[in-house]
This record gives C-alpha cells, sequence and structure tokens, in this order.
C-alpha cells in the first residue's frame, strides 16, 4: 500500500476498506463453522467455499484446499461447489481447545496462503451459582447479595441478579462489576415489607443458569445495630434488684423489637442471659444480684416479627455497674490456739478465720473486729482486736471461754460469730493419711470417729529447716460425717507438709493427729556427700549426713551405693534410710575405687559425685604385726651389737684380730749357737748393736758401698749362714736383712728344694759345701726375712 | 381550571400504576403474616415521614418549620383525604370498610405525593421523596393484599380527583402552596398513624393460629 502522508489518516483507512473487499485475497475465501460455539469435546464442522474468479494469482488447475488449525494440518473433504466455486467441508470430531483459530489454505505461487479464517471457541454451560445470600444495609436500604461462582466455563458469561415483587416481572435487580460474585440493589427495586424473589442468573453463548431462587423480606435479612445502655439502677435500694434504661439504634425506632440481655460478674464463669425483652418499653428490672459486686451489662436486638433468616444484631458495647453494698451476713469459720502465759492468769489465744465469700461478704470487707461480748444495742463492747488481716493474737483473762468475731464493710456489720475456746482434751481420730491429688493438692483420709463430731479442722505446715508459720494454712471442713478432705491451698509440689486433724466434738477440740506428705515427689536435688571413716585391704566404711529436708523432693525410699574399681564391675548396696554409714565388704586389696551414692524417693533418685578411694595393701593388724616384729628385730640387733661390743671372746671368734707381727713372739727368737765360727763369733763379740731400718737391694759393683746404708757389711767376705737365735735382750732389734755389697746377686729362685712351707730352715751342720746350699756363702736372697733373721750374726762379724 | 386539569390528568396517569394487577402476586402466606407486614409498613412509613417531614418543612421554611405552627384548616385544603374523623364513627366501620377507607386515602395522598416530588428543588428531598413513594406505594399494594386474603373485593379503580369537586383551584400564590404541602405531610401523619392501630387490632382479630407465634414472641 501507498504510504501517504500523516495528513490524510482517514482517507487512508477508507481506501483500505474499499479496497480490500475487491481485490485482496480475502474476498476470494469464506469461512464458515458451525456452530462457533461448541460445548468442549463435540465435533465442529466447517466449510471453506473459493471462488476461483475473484482470487488472482491462483495457479491453473484445480486449487487444492487445505486447512490449518492454529498450527496443525487438517484434512478436509473438497468437492466442486455450485458456480463454479470449490467448497471443502473439514469435520473436527472432538474439538478439546477452549480457543483456536481455522484457517483455509490454498496454493499461491508455491507457497501456502491463508485466504479465509474462523475463530472457534469452545466450553461449557454456565455452573448453577450457589450459596446466595442477602444483607439489607439500613444506611440506604441498599439490598446487597453475594452468591458462589460456579466452575469456570471457557467462555465470556454474563451474570446478573433478577429480583421480582409482587408484580412477577423478573427485572434486572443489579450486575456485578468485573469478576466480583455480589452486588447490591438498589431502594427503588425492593418491595419492603413484602415478600421478593431474588436469583443470580449466568448466561453464556452455550446456555444460562439460574441460582436457587430466594424468597426474602428484605426486612427480615436488615442488619441491624445494637442497642445502647443508657443507665442503670439499683432499685429499689436495698435489694438485689436492678433497673436499666436503653436506648435503640437510631434507625430501627419504629420496628418491634425483643432484646436480650446478658451480665457477668469478672469472676462468674460464664455470661448470665436474659431473654424476651421488648425493645420498645427501654426500660427492664432484673433481680438476683450479688452486693458489691461489679457486673458487666450488654444488649442486643432483632426485630420480633421477623421470620427465622432474621438475625440478631450485634452486642452493644458493655456497660459496668457496681451494686450497692450490705453488711456481711453469715457465719465466718474461726480456729484458735490457745495457751496459758503470763503470770496474772492470762491465756494468750492465736485467732484466725478465713475471709467471707463473695456472697456472704456483700461488698468489700473492710475489717473484721474481735470482742469479748456480743453486740448489744447502745453498748459498744471491749474490742479486743480490730484489724484487716484474717488473723489476731491477743491476752484473755483464763476465765475467757467465749469471744465474738464479726465483719464489718462499708455498710454496716455482720452478726458476730461465737467463737468457743474449747480444750484440747477430746479423743483423736485414728487412720489419718494423706495422698497425693493433683500437683498443688492433698487427699486427706481419717477414720470415721467413735463420738458424733460436728466439724474438723485441718492444718498443714511445710516442713523446713527453719520453720516459718502459715497463718492461712488451715480449713474447716463442716461435714462432720467426713471421712475425707481435699486441701488446695499454698500446697507446692516437692514440699513436704505436716498435716494435723483436730475433730470438733460438741464441748471440746480432740487431740490432733499428725501425717506427712508430698502432694507431688521427684528426685532429691542432690545426694548426700560421702566421707571415709576407715579404710582397710578389703573393706571400707562411709558414711554421710542425711539430707535436708528442704533437699528431699519426696521421702527417701533408700540409699544405694555403688562401687566400680577398672578391673572389678559395678557393685551396689540399698541402705535403709534411716542409717547413715556403711561399709562395704569384699574390696580387693591395693585398688582403687570409686564409689557414690544415690538417694532414692517413690519418684525418682539423684547420683552422688564420686568419691575415689584406694584400698591398703595390708590390713592394720598385718601392719602392726610387721612394724612389730620389725621393731623387735631392730631392738634383738641392737642388743647383739651391744653384746658383741662387750663381749671380747665372742669378739675374738667373729672378727679375729690380726696380731701385729712386731710384736709377734718370731720377733724375739734369736739365732741358735751353731757349732761353728759364725756362731762362736757371734758368742765371742758382743752383738753390737746394730739395726736396719731399711733394705735396699744393690745390684751394684763390688766393694762399692751403698749411701745409705748401715755401713757394716761392706767387702765382708760372705758369711757363712749360721742359725739365728732368739736374742733374748732388751732393745735387741731383729734383724731382718743382710746389706750385702759384693756378692749380692739379686733374688733368685732357689734350685734346690726350698724348705718346705712353714718349716724352719734345717741348717746342716756341715757348713761351707753341701749341695744343699747353692749358695750357701750367702744368705738366700729369695728369702728377705730370713736373710735378715741371719744377718744379724753376720754384722756383728763385721762389726 | 387548566392546571386542574393537568393535574387531574397527571394523577389519573400516574395513579394507574399502583392499580395493576398487583394482585397477581402469589401471596402463599397466611393473611395473619400479611397483617403483620402491613402494620410493620406502616410503622416504619411514620417514621420515614418523621424525618421527611422535618426536612421538607424546613425546605418550606418559616413558618412551616416552626413547632408551634399550628394554622387553621382553609376550605381549600379539604381535596387531601381528612384523616380527621370522629374515633367513634371510624370504630364503628366494619374491617372492610376501614381497610377500603385506608387503600383509598393511601392512593390518592400517593398521587399528590408524586407531583410533589416533581416540584422539589434539592437532590436529597427528591432523593427521600422517591423512597418515601415507593415505600407508599408498596403499603398500598400491601393493603390490597390483605383485603384480597381476607376475601374482601378491592374498591373499584382509584379514587379519582374528579370525585372532589373541582371548585378548589390550584394555589393561586406560593404561600398557599406552601400550605398545600404543609396540610399534605400533616393528613399524611394523621393517617399512618390511625392505620398502624387498625392493623394492630385486626393483627389480634385474625385467626389467632397464624398470630400466636408473633404475640409470643413480642410477650415475656
Amino acid at each position: 500500500m501507498a504510504r501517504r502522508g500523516a495528513g490524510t489518516p482517514f482517507l487512508l483507512q477508507l481506501s483500505l476498506l474499499l479496497l480490500l473487499p475487491l481485490g485482496g485475497t480475502l474476498g476470494c475465501a469464506s469461512v464458515t463453522v458451525s456452530p462457533p460455539i461448541v460445548p468442549l469435546g463435540s465435533a465442529v464442522t466447517a466449510s471453506c467455499t473459493v471462488q476461483r474468479e475473484l482470487c488472482q494469482g491462483l495457479e491453473p488447475g484445480r486449487v487444492r484446499i487445505s486447512w490449518m488449525l492454529d498450527n496443525k494440518p487438517v484434512a478436509g473433504s473438497q468437492r466442486q461447489g455450485p458456480g463454479g466455486t470449490e467448497v471443502s467441508n473439514l469435520t473436527l470430531p472432538r474439538f478439546n481447545h477452549t480457543q483456536a483459530r481455522l484457517f483455509c489454505c490454498v496454493e499461491w505461487n508455491g507457497t501456502k496462503q491463508r485466504i479465509g479464517m474462523a475463530e472457534i471457541r469452545a466450553g461449557y454451560p454456565p455452573a448453577k451459582p450457589l450459596n446466595l445470600s442477602c444483607i439489607l444495609n439500613l444506611g440506604d436500604y441498599g439490598l446487597t447479595c453475594q452468591w458462589q461462582q460456579g466452575t469456570d466455563s471457557h467462555l465470556p458469561t454474563s451474570v446478573v441478579l433478577k429480583c421480582t415483587g409482587s408484580r412477577a416481572q423478573a427485572v434486572t435487580g443489579c450486575t456485578p462489576r468485573g469478576g466480583h460474585s455480589h452486588c447490591t440493589v438498589p431502594r427503588r427495586l425492593l418491595q419492603l415489607y413484602r415478600q421478593m424473589e431474588i436469583w443470580v442468573s449466568a448466561t453464556n453463548a452455550l446456555g444460562t443458569a439460574e441460582s436457587e431462587h430466594l424468597r426474602i423480606d428484605p426486612m427480615d435479612v436488615a442488619k441491624l445495630d445494637p442497642p445502647t445502655l443508657q443507665s442503670i439502677q439499683s432499685i429499689p435500694f436495698q435489694t438485689d434488684c436492678i433497673a436499666l434504661a436503653w436506648d435503640v439504634a437510631w434507625g430501627t425506632e419504629h420496628m418491634e423489637l425483643q432484646c436480650e440481655l446478658r451480665y457477668r460478674a469478672p469472676e462468674d464463669p460464664a455470661w448470665a442471659l436474659v431473654t424476651g425483652i421488648m425493645g420498645q418499653a427501654g426500660t427492664a428490672q432484673r433481680c438476683g444480684f450479688l452486693f458489691g459486686t461489679l457486673y458487666r451489662f450488654q444488649m442486643r436486638c432483632r426485630r420480633s416479627s421477623a421470620s427465622a433468616l432474621a438475625s440478631w444484631s450485634e452486642w452493644s458495647p458493655g456497660r459496668n455497674y457496681t451494686t450497692h453494698e450490705k453488711a456481711p451476713t453469715g457465719k465466718l469459720d474461726a480456729w484458735w490456739g490457745a495457751q496459758p502465759a503470763g503470770a496474772r492468769g492470762q491465756l494468750e489465744v492465736q485467732l484466725r478465720w478465713k475471709a467471707p465469700r463473695q456472697q456472704e461478704a456483700n461488698g468489700r470487707v473492710l475489717g473484721y473486729r474481735v470482742s469479748l461480748s456480743p453486740r448489744r444495742r447502745g453498748r459498744d463492747p471491749p474490742t479486743i482486736c480490730n484489724t484487716t488481716h484474717t488473723q489476731c493474737n491477743f491476752s484473755v483473762p483464763a476465765a475467757t471461754r467465749r469471744v465474738y468475731l464479726s465483719a464489718y464493710n462499708a455498710a454496716g456489720e455482720s452478726a458476730p460469730t461465737e467463737v468457743i475456746l474449747l480444750e484440747r482434751t477430746g479423743q483423736p481420730l485414728a487412720g489419718l493419711r494423706a495422698v497425693p491429688g493433683g500437683e498443688r493438692s492433698l487427699w486427706v483420709h481419717w477414720e470415721a470417729p467413735l463420738a458424733p463430731v460436728t466439724a474438723y479442722i485441718l492444718e498443714w505446715q511445710r516442713v523446713a529447716a527453719e520453720p516459718g508459720h502459715c497463718s492461712a494454712c488451715w480449713q474447716m471442713e463442716h461435714d462432720g460425717a467426713a471421712t475425707t478432705a481435699l486441701i488446695q491451698d499454698g500446697i507446692e509440689p516437692f514440699q513436704c507438709y505436716n498435716i494435723s486433724l483436730y475433730p470438733l466434738y460438741e464441748g471440746t477440740v480432740g487431740v490432733p493427729v499428725h501425717t506427712t506428705a508430698y502432694s507431688q515427689q521427684k528426685a532429691p536435688s542432690h545426694a548426700p556427700k560421702l566421707h571415709l571413716k576407715r579404710i582397710s585391704k578389703s573393706e571400707a566404711e562411709l558414711c554421710w549426713e542425711p539430707l535436708p529436708v528442704e533437699v528431699q523432693n519426696g521421702f527417701i525410699t533408700s540409699y544405694t551405693i555403688f562401687w566400680a574399681s577398672s578391673i572389678t564391675n559395678v557393685a551396689s548396696a540399698t541402705v535403709n534410710p534411716s542409717l547413715s554409714s556403711f561399709a562395704i565388704q569384699g574390696l580387693k586389696p591395693s585398688t582403687l575405687y570409686k564409689v557414690h551414692i544415690m538417694a532414692s524417693t517413690a519418684a525418682g533418685s539423684t547420683n552422688g559425685t564420686s568419691l575415689t578411694l584406694v584400698t591398703t595393701v595390708l590390713d592394720d593388724s598385718e601392719i602392726q604385726f610387721l612394724f612389730l616384729s620389725l621393731g623387735l628385730v631392730f631392738v634383738g640387733l641392737m642388743v647383739l651389737l651391744i653384746c658383741f661390743q662387750k663381749n671380747e671372746r665372742m669378739k675374738e671368734q667373729l672378727w679375729p684380730s690380726v696380731p701385729d707381727p712386731a710384736n709377734s713372739s718370731l720377733g724375739k727368737w734369736v739365732p741358735t749357737a751353731v757349732p761353728q765360727e759364725p756362731l762362736q763369733l757371734l758368742a765371742s763379740r758382743e752383738p753390737g748393736p746394730a739395726a736396719i731400718s731399711t733394705v735396699t737391694v744393690l745390684e751394684g759393683e763390688p766393694g762399692k758401698q751403698p749411701g745409705k746404708e748401715h755401713p757394716a757389711l761392706a767387702a765382708a767376705p760372705p758369711a757363712l749362714p749360721r742359725p739365728y737365735v732368739r736374742q733374748e735382750g732388751p732393745g735387741e732389734p731383729v734383724q731382718y736383712a743382710r746389706v750385702g755389697g759384693a756378692g749380692y746377686r739379686g733374688q733368685r729362685l732357689l734350685p734346690e728344694p726350698a724348705p718346705r712351707f712353714y718349716e724352719n730352715l734345717r741348717v746342716r751342720g756341715d757348713g761351707g759345701g753341701g749341695g744343699d746350699w747353692a749358695f750357701l756363702e750367702e744368705p738366700p736372697a729369695t728369702f728377705p726375712l730370713l736373710q735378715g733373721l741371719r744377718l744379724g750374726g753376720a754384722e756383728e762379724l763385721h762389726e | 381550571g387548566d392546571s386542574w386539569g393537568i393535574f387531574t390528568f397527571l394523577c389519573a396517569a400516574l395513579c394507574n400504576l399502583p392499580a395493576l394487577p398487583a394482585l397477581n402476586c402469589s401471596e402463599e402466606l397466611g393473611a395473619g403474616q400479611s397483617i403483620q407486614q402491613t402494620y410493620d409498613l406502616t410503622r416504619y412509613l411514620e417514621h420515614q415521614l418523621r424525618t421527611l417531614a422535618g426536612t421538607y418543612l424546613n425546605y418550606l421554611g418559616p413558618p412551616f418549620n416552626e413547632p408551634d405552627f399550628n394554622p387553621p384548616r382553609l376550605a381549600r385544603a379539604e381535596r387531601v383525604p381528612s384523616a380527621t374523623v370522629d374515633l367513634d364513627l371510624w370504630r364503628g366501620l366494619t374491617d372492610n370498610a376501614r381497610l377500603a377507607a385506608n387503600y383509598r386515602a393511601y392512593s390518592r395522598l400517593l398521587c399528590y405525593l408524586r407531583v410533589l416530588d416533581g416540584q422539589v428543588g434539592t437532590a436529597e428531598l427528591r432523593h427521600r421523596l422517591a423512597h418515601f413513594c415507593a415505600s407508599l406505594q408498596g403499603l398500598v399494594l400491601s393493603i390490597g393484599g390483605v383485603m384480597s386474603s381476607l376475601g374482601y373485593p378491592l374498591p373499584a379503580g382509584p379514587a379519582a380527583p374528579p370525585a372532589r369537586p373541582p371548585r378548589a383551584p390550584a394555589a393561586p400564590n406560593d404561600f398557599l402552596k406552601k400550605m398545600d404541602d404543609f396540610w399534605l405531610l400533616k393528613e399524611l401523619q394523621t393517617w399512618l398513624w390511625r392505620s398502624a392501630k387498625d392493623f394492630n387490632r385486626l393483627k389480634k382479630k385474625v385467626p389467632p393460629a397464624v398470630v400466636t407465634l408473633r404475640l409470643e414472641a413480642r410477650g415475656f
């Protein structure tokens, strides 16, 4: 198409419109689909009619018509139609798409060209709308209805709310906006106070569906506003009745309403309901209220002539009112304890009582008064106590038997309760036991008494290290025939309570009986600490302190002691809870044991910390014996030592003393006179005092005199051996050796048979020769001592 | 004169509407319930009129909206069906006669009101008047329904203005016109008040089986 300037868009459109039907390819074929909107899954038939003459550019010959459904080719049947047209029919047996385009195509210049199109839609008939309900708004008197659409039909559906009045001509009440399923019928179409029929109609190309017809009077479904409570009064005064006044909501003044009132005190579990109140009356009276209590009132209304469809309005905003007070009524439960005290015969009384219930208190109790005589007109009795607590301790003369207790509030004082101070001399009850009744309560049971009882008093005190006194821990059971009671006040789990029961007889109070109980037990907080008292080879004695009551958390049923070592298994023993020591037997000596104690109650056990102990190797007795024996042995040894020291002979036996050779007898021996010259020589000459102090063996030249030696023996002819005789002479030294200057040839072994051991040298009589002595001339050098022994004579010779 | 003729024509045209077969509506409910509904509708109309009258009189302006305005009845206002009939006389009538009188009176009153609706200036007033007219029409239909359920024939045709002698001309001036409107509202009020009593009485007369339920619900 030619592109014109922007100045003539209208002309362009016009020309397009004119040109298209004339020369365009679209004009040559026409597609018809019947029906264009079908139910999903049903058959669709289409036909495409091609007029050759109108189609330009077609190839000569037969035109071949083909079909395309969106992008998929489908086959149709072709035939010649009237007037030189080609007609192709197509049947789609099951049309499953909600929306599709069907194209009729022919071959054109070698390509397929679409020459006709039809749009097919499929879906379901509309679903029936459900749950139609309407509400009339009293502000503008418009009726708002809502419903639930059915399942989607995949086709464009128009939904309309229809209504009909008494004319029986259905008109469209309203049309919902967008896809909403609610709309509002305006006032001018409504017939108030008359039956109307309302329903929803949904229409699409495949059909129409209508909801259930709703037959209602629009006023029956009006949403009312709640009334407003205006005033509440106690009328007449001093009774338990109140008078209410209210106003109905604006817009409902002309209606006949029936209303309901509900009221409640904060401690009440549920609302009290009063029905059948006429809305128009504006006032109502009601009795049966408690005195001095705060109540909350609420009201709601409904059209009394409405059918069952009419709903109640919301509850009005609440209004509070406190009823007036009255003097308390009834008797107070009282309990006392009395002890004589003081020198002047006074009686110390501890009086306790329970606060009156709400029904009897008739208001807020301001205080209590205790006096000695009941109140009489005109005279105020002497007041012993005036208190806001529920107990009083006071002193009265010992002869006092009665005191009078009364409660007072802002409106007056109650009639006094007579409390007779009876003595506790009556029969005690038997069979008192307490069992847990829950986490915080105890059931107390006892046996029926022999004598008739007017009431029972139960007391309970917590058992603890520092005993506190709970003044409210008591209650009175008024039924004298009861044998069981429930304690709920102030009972805590895991605490021990000491429960006492006093029967109140006619003229006396019974002696109390006591029992202890737990409302709930658990394992002790910790186990006692173990201490080792004594340990030996095969047993160990442990001791512990019993657990204090606060830690027990229950009645201790037993203590269990566990011991184990690295080589043995864990062993245990259970101990009676009254004991506080235990001896473990059968331990192995010299082994490391770990012991711990477990304290058990009925509800659990707690383990203590581990204690390590080592058994001894020996028993005490054995050790003692050992030490004793060692000691004895030591002492014996000491004694022996001392003895030895003292006793020479013993000493000699054991430690023989080696004599000093200098002092030996051998030293005193002198050589004997040998019948030879040397001997005579010897005898002739005075042995000179020749003492040898040192001996040196020389290997030197003959004739040389050693320096140090005694200058005695130089160049002396070799002396003849001569026997030695012991010289008995004082101061005669023993001569051991001879210093020979010459001819000393040093030591050499005796070639000849040596003298036998310990055998004195035998001196041969013949001197000078003998084969016995190879060196007879000289003393054998190998026996220096012997030589020394002989030297004595030689020296003398030389000197 | 001419205006009266136009008025008559308008009325006739408008008043034919309520006379359409309203009786074709299938009232399956018992007579008792229709009476109850009619009674409730009357009370509702009374309540609506209070608000409407207040607004309209304010629209008319002083002296009409003053509380102590109590003018004498002018002769010309007699075209409006008067409710100030002797009460003994009224109670002496049969139920049928009373119902018929109510039916006729309200039909005519509706006519007049519709004319009023056409002339009123403010949109709010028009809205309220339209609302009231719709309710009043409902009342006429309800009364028709009650009559048919009790077996009484409907009064023949609307009580056409030609019954009235055409000697009362249209209001010559503004003030007198306002006066006409004032009296229309006042009569309407009295009619509604009396109708409520009538229907209340009728409710008790109709077979107790249907109505007992209602009474019990309202008593203590």
